[in-house]
C-alpha cells in the first residue's frame, strides 16, 4: 500500500439494522482519478463522507497520504477537500469572503491564501462577481464558489461528489480541466457522477458499488473486459449491478 | 364528504391541514405534554379567569366605565397591533420563504382564490393564540350564564382579517415603494415594531409625562388617555358584550377592511410574488481591491459570525427591537441612579439584565445551532471546541457591546450600579450563550422565528437562570447581600444543565 494516495481498507457503516458500507477496500493512487459509481443508496456519498472525517465507520480503515485519518483527522483534514453535490456556503458572504473564511479554517498563510483566491476567483468565472453574496447565484456559481473554496488549501486528496451538477457546458469543461491538472501535480481524486460519461471520459480507474459492496473495479478496458460485450460504461454499469452475483470484484 | 377539487373551502382545507402539521410536529413525551397543555390551559383559564368574571358580572352586572370601555379599546388595539405584527410576519414569509406559492400561481385556480385562502390562513395563525387564551374564560362565563361575551371571539377573528388585510396591502405597498429586496428586510423590521409598538406606546408617554410608573400598561395608558380619547370608543365594549348594533359595526368595519384589502391588493399579489422571487440578494459588487484577509482562524470566525448576524434581515430587527427595550429601562435607570434612588433602580437593573439574557439566547442560537455549513466546519482541521468557544464569543460579545452603550451613561451617575448591569448582563449572556453551546437546537436560519425548541425542561431552566441572574443584579445594585442567594442558585441550576450535556 505504500505511495498511495487514499487507502481505504475494510470501511463498513450500517444506519441500524440497514448496511450503508460492506468492507469497502480500494486505494488511489497520487495523481490518479477515481471515479466511484453507483445507483441511488449505493453507499457513494456515505463513503466519502466517511474518508472526509464527517463520519465515523462501524470497521475499517482510511489512511490519507500515509495519515491515518481516523485516528489524526485533523491531519488528514488537512490534506483533504471535499465537495458535496449541495455546496457547503453561506448565502450572506461574499465569495471573497467565503474564501477568507476558509483560509482561517485550514490557517493559511493571509498572504499566499489571498493570492490564491484571487487566481481560483479569476480562474473559475467569479472575479467580477466577488463582492456579490453567494445567495444570488445560480446552482452553478455556487458550485463554483464552493469549488474555489475546496482549492484553497491546495488540498492533496480531493473527495467531489457530483461535481458537475449544475454547472453550463463551458464551465463543466473548465471544471474538468481544474480536475485533469489537480490529478497531474500529483493530488488523488476521487469523485462520484451520475453522468457516466464524465467517469468514461475523465476516471483513470472506476469503481462500482451495489448496495454498500464494491461489485467491480478498474480502468475502462478491464470493466469492459469483465462484462459479455458491453461497450459503453453505461452498459458496463447495467450489466454489472442488474447481475450483480455474476461478478466479484 | 370530499370537497370540490380548486375550490376555497378545498384550498382553505390544504393550507389549515400544513398550519396544523406544522404546529402539531412533536414527537414522544412532547406529545404527550403540548396535548396536556392544549387540553389544560384553557380548563385552568376557566377557572380562574372565567369563574371570577362571571361571578363579577353576576354580582356588579356589566361594566359600564368610562375605564372599563378605555381598557375594552386598548385591549382590542394592542390585540390588533400584536395580530398585525404577526401578519406581515406571515405575508413576507409568504412572499420569500414558503416555496408553494410558486405551485399554486402555476396551477389554474385564480390568484385572487390563492391569495384569499392564503389571508384567511394567515389571520386564523394571528387570531388563534389569542382564540386559544380566550377560549376557555369565555366558555366559563357562557355557562354561568353571560353567553353574549362570547362575541369577543369573532370580533378577534374579524380583527385578525383586518390586520391581515393591513399585512397584505403594507406588503404590496412596500414592495412598489422600497422594491422587493428591501421589502423582506423593511417588512420584518416592521413586523418586529408592530408587535411591541404597544408596550413602547406606553413607555414613551410615561417618560413624557415624567411618569416612572408601575402597573399594567393598559391601566397607565388609561390614566394618560383619560380625556382625550374620543366618546366613541365604547362602541367596542358593547361589541364584546354581543350588543348587535356595536357588534355588527365593529365586525362589518374590520372585515370591510379585509375585503377592500384583498380586493385592491389580492389580484397583484402574483405580481408580487413573482418580483419578490427574482428580487436580486443584497450586496451588490464592489469596484476596486478586495480587503486583505484576516489571519488565524478566531479572527476568521469572528468576522464571519459578525458578518452574518449583521446581515440577517430576520434577527436585525430582533436585536434592534431588544435595543429600544433596553433604552426606556436604561433611560429609567439613569433617572434614578441620579436620584440615588436605588431601590427604584434595581427594577430597571433586573430589567436590562433579562432582555441581555434573551437576546444572548437568540443569537447563540444564531451562532451556534444555526451554523449554514456544519459540513465545511466538520471537514476542516479546526477543532471543534475552539470552533464553539468563537461562536459563543461571537454571540456574547455583540451582546455586550449593545449592553455597554446603554449602561454607559448609568456608570457615569452611578459607577457601583453600571459595573453591575454590566456583570450581570455579562453573566446572563454567558449563561444563555453556554445552554445554547450544550443544548444545541440544530436548524437553519430561516427557521429563526419558528426554532426547534429544546427538551422543554431546558427552556425551562434556561428562563429561570435569566430570572435567578437579573434578580441577583437587581438586588446588588441595590447593596442587598440577598443578592447572593439568586447567584448561587443560577449557579447550581448552570451546573444542573451541564451534567447531562451532550459530548
Amino acid at each position: 500500500m505504500s505511495g498511495a494516495g487514499l487507502t481505504v481498507t475494510g470501511l463498513s457503516k450500517a444506519y441500524g439494522a440497514t448496511p450503508a458500507l460492506a468492507e469497502l477496500t480500494f486505494q488511489v493512487r497520487p495523481g490518479e482519478l477515481y471515479a466511484l459509481l453507483g445507483a441511488n443508496g449505493a453507499g457513494k456519498t456515505t463513503a466519502l463522507r466517511i474518508i472526509a472525517g464527517l463520519l465515523a465507520p462501524d470497521a475499517g480503515s482510511v489512511d490519507v497520504f500515509g495519515v491515518d485519518a481516523l485516528a489524526e483527522p485533523a491531519r488528514a483534514k488537512q490534506l483533504t477537500a471535499w465537495v458535496p453535490d449541495e455546496p457547503m456556503l453561506y448565502e450572506r458572504l461574499t465569495p471573497w469572503e467565503h474564501l477568507e473564511f476558509i483560509a482561517g479554517l485550514w490557517n493559511l498563510d493571509p498572504a499566499r491564501a489571498q493570492a490564491r483566491a484571487e487566481a481560483l476567483l479569476r480562474r473559475l468565472g467569479l472575479w467580477e462577481v466577488r463582492g456579490q453574496r453567494c445567495g444570488s447565484f445560480s446552482k452553478g456559481m455556487m458550485q463554483k464558489t464552493a469549488l474555489a473554496g475546496a482549492l484553497l488549501h491546495e488540498p492533496k486528496l480531493l473527495l467531489l461528489d457530483e461535481p458537475l451538477t449544475g454547472l453550463d457546458a463551458r464551465m463543466a469543461r473548465e471544471v474538468k480541466d481544474m480536475l485533469r491538472e489537480l490529478a497531474a501535480a500529483g493530488a488523488s481524486l476521487v469523485l462520484t457522477t451520475h453522468i457516466l460519461e464524465v467517469a468514461e471520459r475523465m476516471a483513470d480507474r472506476i469503481g462500482i458499488l451495489h448496495r454498500g459492496r464494491l461489485l467491480a473495479e478498474g480502468s475502462m478496458a478491464e470493466l469492459q473486459g469483465r462484462t459479455r460485450g458491453a461497450g459503453t460504461l453505461e452498459e458496463v454499469f447495467l450489466e454489472l449491478t442488474l447481475q450483480p452475483a455474476a461478478v466479484g470484484p | 364528504m370530499r370537497l370540490p377539487a380548486g375550490s376555497t373551502v378545498w384550498l382553505l382545507a390544504h393550507d389549515l391541514r400544513l398550519d396544523w402539521r406544522r404546529r402539531t410536529s412533536v414527537t414522544g413525551a412532547r406529545r404527550w405534554l403540548a396535548l396536556i397543555i392544549t387540553i389544560g390551559a384553557p380548563l385552568f383559564l376557566a377557572g380562574v379567569m372565567g369563574v371570577p368574571l362571571a361571578l363579577a358580572l353576576n354580582h356588579f352586572g356589566p361594566p359600564r366605565g368610562w375605564t372599563a370601555q378605555l381598557v375594552a379599546a386598548a385591549a382590542l388595539a394592542s390585540a390588533f397591533t400584536f395580530m398585525l405584527s404577526q401578519a406581515l410576519a406571515e405575508v413576507v414569509d409568504a412572499l420569500y420563504e414558503r416555496g408553494d406559492l410558486d405551485l399554486l400561481f402555476s396551477s389554474p385556480i385564480p390568484p385572487r382564490r390563492v391569495i384569499t385562502v392564503r389571508a384567511l390562513g394567515i389571520a386564523f395563525a394571528a387570531f388563534s393564540v389569542f382564540g386559544f387564551f380566550s377560549l376557555g374564560p369565555l366558555a366559563a362565563m357562557a355557562v354561568m350564564g353571560h353567553p353574549r361575551w362570547l362575541a369577543i371571539l369573532p370580533v378577534l377573528y374579524a380583527c385578525a382579517l383586518a390586520a391581515t388585510g393591513v399585512a397584505l396591502a403594507l406588503g404590496a405597498l412596500l414592495i412598489d415603494w422600497v422594491g422587493p429586496r428591501r421589502t423582506r428586510f423593511i417588512g420584518r423590521a416592521l413586523s418586529v415594531g408592530f408587535g411591541s409598538v404597544f408596550f413602547l406606546g406606553t413607555q414613551v408617554l410615561a417618560l413624557a409625562s415624567g411618569q416612572i410608573s408601575r402597573g399594567p400598561a393598559v391601566l397607565r395608558l388609561s390614566r394618560l388617555a383619560a380625556g382625550s380619547a374620543p366618546r366613541q370608543i365604547e362602541i367596542v365594549l358593547r361589541a364584546f358584550e354581543g350588543e348587535p348594533r356595536a357588534f355588527a359595526m365593529v365586525v362589518g368595519a374590520l372585515l370591510a377592511v379585509f375585503a377592500l384589502a384583498t380586493a385592491w391588493f389580492g389580484p397583484r399579489f402574483a405580481a408580487f410574488h413573482a418580483a419578490a422571487k427574482s428580487a436580486p440578494a443584497a450586496g451588490a459588487a464592489r469596484a476596486g481591491r478586495p480587503r486583505p484577509f484576516r489571519r488565524g482562524l478566531p479572527a476568521a470566525v469572528l468576522a464571519k459570525e459578525l458578518r452574518l448576524l449583521l446581515r440577517d434581515p430576520m434577527l436585525l430587527p430582533q436585536v434592534i427591537l431588544r435595543v429600544v427595550y433596553l433604552v426606556p429601562a436604561g433611560i429609567v435607570a439613569v433617572q434614578y441612579g441620579a436620584r440615588l434612588d436605588f431601590t427604584a433602580l434595581s427594577g430597571a437593573v433586573l430589567a436590562m439584565t433579562l432582555m441581555a439574557n434573551q437576546l444572548a439566547g437568540s443569537l447563540a442560537w444564531m451562532t451556534i445551532s444555526a451554523e449554514d455549513a456544519p459540513d465545511l466546519l466538520a471537514s476542516s482541521p479546526a477543532p471543534r471546541t475552539v470552533l464553539l468557544r468563537i461562536k459563543l464569543a461571537a454571540a456574547v460579545g455583540t451582546v455586550m457591546a449593545i449592553v455597554a452603550l446603554v449602561a454607559a451613561p448609568l456608570a457615569l451617575v452611578a459607577p457601583y450600579q453600571g459595573a453591575v448591569v454590566l456583570t450581570g448582563c455579562a453573566a446572563a449572556a454567558v449563561s444563555a450563550g453556554l445552554v445554547n453551546l450544550w443544548w444545541q437546537r440544530p436548524g437553519k436560519r430561516s427557521a429563526f422565528r419558528e426554532r426547534a425548541p429544546a427538551p422543554w425542561f431546558v427552556n425551562l431552566a434556561e428562563l429561570t437562570l435569566g430570572l435567578l441572574i437579573a434578580l441577583a443584579a437587581g438586588l446588588a445594585s441595590a447593596h442587598h447581600l440577598a443578592a447572593v442567594a439568586p447567584a448561587a442558585a443560577a449557579l447550581l441550576v448552570l451546573l444542573a444543565l451541564r451534567l447531562p450535556a451532550r459530548p
